[in-house]
């Protein structure tokens, strides 16, 4: 079988990031995405049929990506680029396990490069489940990639920044919008934003042209605001919404429910992490940036040598920081090849690290007013559902607790929670954070639920019909 | 609080540690049960969940399994929690010729011994599983007495009600060393302190030869790695346990390193597919690799061809107490008192762990067990 010397898995801002700087260095690249075109959760190209003009549906971010895309495609004869190729392993023979157009193939890899993104973090609430409740990445792939509203009359709820981003894009395709929910307090600490965001305008003048958007709009957001619960017969009818305080729970008597068919729940973004668990690399665990996360060197490598991660997978920090981490990567990749010399890698990363800290800056100030507050996992009711591939309440959650489990892990052998088709994607973060605040938790934190090949659902002829990659 | 002393100390919180503490506790032993990491977290949590004896040789093999059935059956009415066993018969499938002559000489022997088998046509394998492929398999045995069991649930459920009856349980506690003296045994040191015992009984599975060594014995057990992959949750289309006869015939493949894997196919309760299962010799390495996969993946779709649409959701790889003569290593030791051997017990000790368990607390309260446990006994190695 032969060697790739540079694998990346994710064809979102990092591992395209990663790709364009590798491949220049004379480094042949292997890049592996599951969607039909390259682009990743940002750069989300519309399905085929659709003209990509409209910037005004999209966001800006959009058209400053669309320089990093034709970058990348004018690479084509230097990267090779698998799309529609999903992953599904990682093997401690440094091999890698993807499916592609019905047969299942493995390649073997010298350095890797996980950018596999991020996803909505799932809060389970009572009536979560109910059809009308969307997440807000969800509800805004329908309106970006399929030009659909997600319903007629929507609430919002949720924190930070993204929040704001799908408001807009809602509005801008006519949806009504009844209010907008966020639950951290950001009036306090505006000295710090503004410390903050010193040198990072262009973020600043996104954000306001959104907020005005909003205002004019009429739309009202509501600051230190949560949604409480979801009502309705097999549809949202209602949400229960209330004022909460600085750990994000309810203050009394502010409770009051508000008419809507759809509500989006936006409470940021928690790391993809299975590949890189797979693959062996130690995590740790950051409440701000998703959750359990890969350690990483300077140069993006994780504990795993040859293995690398960037980008939201590594850590939620949004696309700027992706594509700084994804070029480091990258650079520091060819360097260990031999393509680029110490010195001139040494050069290139320091200017790429000089930028990430300027991103990074934000970043911690927008993750302080938007890190979730205790009270956001305690919404969940006895009878509500936490793991909705095996219907697992959060009653039988705290019976198995009560006994003595203090491990992610032996929870999931105790309840099946976890065992679904999806690994543990929607109810991992959730059980985390329930585990975290437990009496009796165990000071080294719960751990995580660990994956197990293929981590996303391969049919069985797909993984008969393999075949070793040339 | 932890325990100063104990009437017995069990060391391993698998399927054969559990079920013995709870006969232990139901017989009103004051019993402690150490277990280094999770209850039912190694072997007993990660298998193919069949409660077996169509392939179990004549003599004291099918005896244990037909024993343990029945304690089986009898925990299911005893225990309060549910485990989801459910028997309504199992299938040996003949994938092809050259399996049959292997077949028909063990439902002979198994008949001479008064533990006959049914021999039936591919028709009637049709009738039972509609989804298996014509033109693979040619005939099975059919065994009514077989079915499937929740090995998780089954630990859990030993454990809790274990621990009704005042067995002591004591998870992420690992035995460190064995204080005998005059050659009787007194003690077991743990992590989180003593236990004075003069009763040990060593039900550690796949470490049981390094639980044997803190004593002084040598006990001839090796790790032995099996696979399987789970499926996606489907409506009931599976409605028996499914094993292929290469078990049969190939059941060495694998030992010296090489890959094998055998047709394996069963639903569980919650209607995920369990299928399997790959084997290889990877010492005491619970990772899985791709080949493995692959293969389980061809050899089922290939007997069972609509599984190709199926959906693989999980895979697990975990290994089991391997013995040379696939049989499980119960009872007493010379040279040292009070230390009793329940480990070894190969691809089959979920189905043999009720079982086991019984003969134990036989052993200890009563002396003297319903089956003899002299053929089992660690001296046969020597
Ligand atoms: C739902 C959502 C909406 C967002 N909206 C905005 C916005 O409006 N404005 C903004 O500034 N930021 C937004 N962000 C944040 C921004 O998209 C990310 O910060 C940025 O895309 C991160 O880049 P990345 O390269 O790390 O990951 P991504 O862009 O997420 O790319 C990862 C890629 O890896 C692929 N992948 C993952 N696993 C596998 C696998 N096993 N096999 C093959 N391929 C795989 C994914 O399909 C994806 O294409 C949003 C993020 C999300 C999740
Ligand atoms: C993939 C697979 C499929 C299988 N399918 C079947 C099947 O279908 N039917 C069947 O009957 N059998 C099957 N088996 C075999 C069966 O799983 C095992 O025989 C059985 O689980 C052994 O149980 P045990 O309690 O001896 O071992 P284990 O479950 O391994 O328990 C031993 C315990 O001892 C603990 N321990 C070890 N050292 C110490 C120490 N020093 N201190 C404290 N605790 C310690 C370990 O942590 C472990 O939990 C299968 C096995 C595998 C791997």
């Amino acid at each position: 079988m032969k060697e790739s010397e540079f694998a990346i898995i994710g064809g979102g801002p990092g591992g395209i990031a990663a790709a364009i700087v590798a491949a220049k260095a004379g480094v042949k690249v292997t890049l592996l995405d599951e969607n039909e075109r390259p682009g990743g959760q940002i750069y989300r190209q519309f399905e085929k049929g659709y003209k990509v003009t409209d910037s005004k549906v999209l966001g800006r971010d959009y058209e400053k990506g669309l320089e990093l895309l034709r970058q990348f495609s004018s690479l084509s004869d230097k990267i090779r680029y698998l799309n529609n190729a999903t992953v599904w392993g990682i093997f401690k023979s440094r091999t890698l396990a993807f499916a592609r157009k019905g047969t299942s193939s493995s390649l073997s890899f010298k350095n890797l490069l996980v950018a596999t993104g991020a996803y909505d973090r799932p809060v389970p609430l009572p009536g979560w489940t109910l059809p009308g409740v969307f997440t807000a990445g969800g509800a805004q792939r329908l309106v970006k990639t399929e030009r659909v509203l997600p319903g007629e009359n929507i609430l919002l709820a949720g924190t930070g920044p993204l929040q704001l981003v799908l408001a807009h894009q809602i509005l801008n395709a006519g949806g009504k919008i009844e209010a907008i929910l966020e639950s951290g307090n950001i009036s306090k600490n505006w000295l710090r934003i503004l410390m903050g965001i010193w040198g990072n305008w262009d973020y600043l003048k996104e954000g306001w042209r959104y907020l005005r958007h909003i205002q004019k709009a009429g739309v009202p957001l509501l600051r230190n605001h949560i949604i409480l619960e979801v009502h309705g017969d097999g549809q949202v009818e209602e949400a229960v919404i209330a004022k909460v305080d600085k750990s994000w729970r309810p203050k009394p008597d502010t409770e009051r429910t508000v008419k809507v068919d759809t509500v989006c729940l936006g409470y940021g973004l928690v790391s993809s992490t299975e590949l890189a668990l797979l693959a062996e690399c130690e995590h740790k665990y950051e409440l701000c940036l998703g959750g359990y996360i890969p350690v990483r060197s300077e140069s993006m490598e994780t504990t795993v040598p040859g293995i690398y991660a960037v980008g939201d997978g590594a850590g939620v920090a949004g696309s700027k920081v992706a594509i700084e981490e994804g070029r480091i990567a990258g650079v520091s990749i060819a360097r260990s090849l031999g393509y680029i010399s110490d010195a001139d890698a040494s050069t290139r990363i320091r200017i790429f690290q000089k930028h990430l800290n300027k991103f990074n800056r934000l970043r911690r100030v927008l993750d302080e007013m938007s890190v979730p507050g205790q009270g956001l996992y305690e919404l969940a009711k006895d009878d509500t559902v936490l793991c909705r591939c095996e219907e697992i309440t959060l009653k039988e959650i705290k019976k198995a607790l009560a006994d003595g489990t203090i491990q992610a892990k032996d929870l999931k052998r105790m309840t099946r929670i976890g065992m679904g088709a999806c690994e543990g994607r929607m109810c991992g973060p959730a059980l985390i954070e329930i585990m975290r605040y437990q009496p009796n938790a165990s000071p080294e934190g719960p751990g995580y639920l660990l994956p197990r090949p293929s981590i996303k659902p391969i049919a069985l002829g797909v993984i008969a019909a393999s075949k070793q990659e040339e | 609080m932890f325990p100063g002393e104990a009437e017995v100390v069990v060391i391993g919180g698998g399927v054969i540690g559990s079920s013995t503490a709870y006969f232990l506790a139901r017989a009103g032993k004051k019993v402690v049960l150490v277990e280094k990491g999770y209850k039912g977290g190694e072997a007993s949590g990660a298998n193919a969940a069949f409660v077996w004896s169509i392939t179990r040789k004549p003599g004291i093999d099918i005896r244990l399994a037909m024993h343990s059935i029945n304690i089986h059956r009898q925990l299911q009415k005893e225990l309060d929690r549910d485990f989801e066993y459910v028997y309504n018969g199992g299938l040996l499938v003949i994938e092809d010729e050259e399996q049959l002559p292997f077949v028909e000489a063990h439902v002979k022997a198994r008949a001479e011994d008064g533990y006959p088998l049914e021999m039936i046509d591919a028709k009637q394998v049709f009738e039972l599983e509609p989804l298996l492929s014509e033109e693979k398999i040619i005939g099975a045995v059919f065994s009514p007495i077989d079915g499937t069991t929740n090995p998780i649930f089954l630990v859990i459920s030993l454990n809790l009600q274990a621990q009704k009856l005042g067995a002591k349980i004591f998870h992420h506690t690992e035995a460190r060393e064995i204080e005998v003296m005059s050659g009787k045994i007194k003690g077991v040191i743990t992590d989180k302190g003593t236990i004075k015992t003069n009763t040990v009984v060593n039900a550690a599975g796949c470490w049981g030869c390094f639980i044997g060594e803190m004593v002084g014995l040598k006990v001839p057990i090796t790790p032995f790695q099996l696979a399987m992959l789970v499926t996606e949750q489907l409506p009931p289309c599976v409605s028996h346990p499914i094993m292929g006869a290469s078990y049969m015939v190939e059941e060495d493949t694998g030992k010296e390193g090489g890959l094998g894997c055998g047709l394996i196919i069963s639903q569980q309760a919650a209607g995920n597919l369990l299928i399997g299962a790959s084997w290889r010799d990877a010492g005491y390495d619970k990772r899985i690799n791709q080949e493995e996969i692959e293969l389980m993946a061809r050899v089922n779709v290939e007997a069972m061809p609509s599984l190709k649409d199926v959906r693989v959701i999980r895979s697990y790889a975990n290994f089991f107490p391997h013995t040379d003569d696939d049989l499980p290593i119960l009872g007493k030791v010379d040279g040292v008192e009070g230390f009793i051997m329940a480990c070894g017990h190969n691809g089959h000790g979920i189905g043999l762990g009720p079982g086991s368990g019984k003969l134990i607390q036989e052993l200890i309260c009563e002396g003297i067990t319903s089956i003899p446990l002299d053929e089992l006994s660690l001296s046969r190695f020597n």
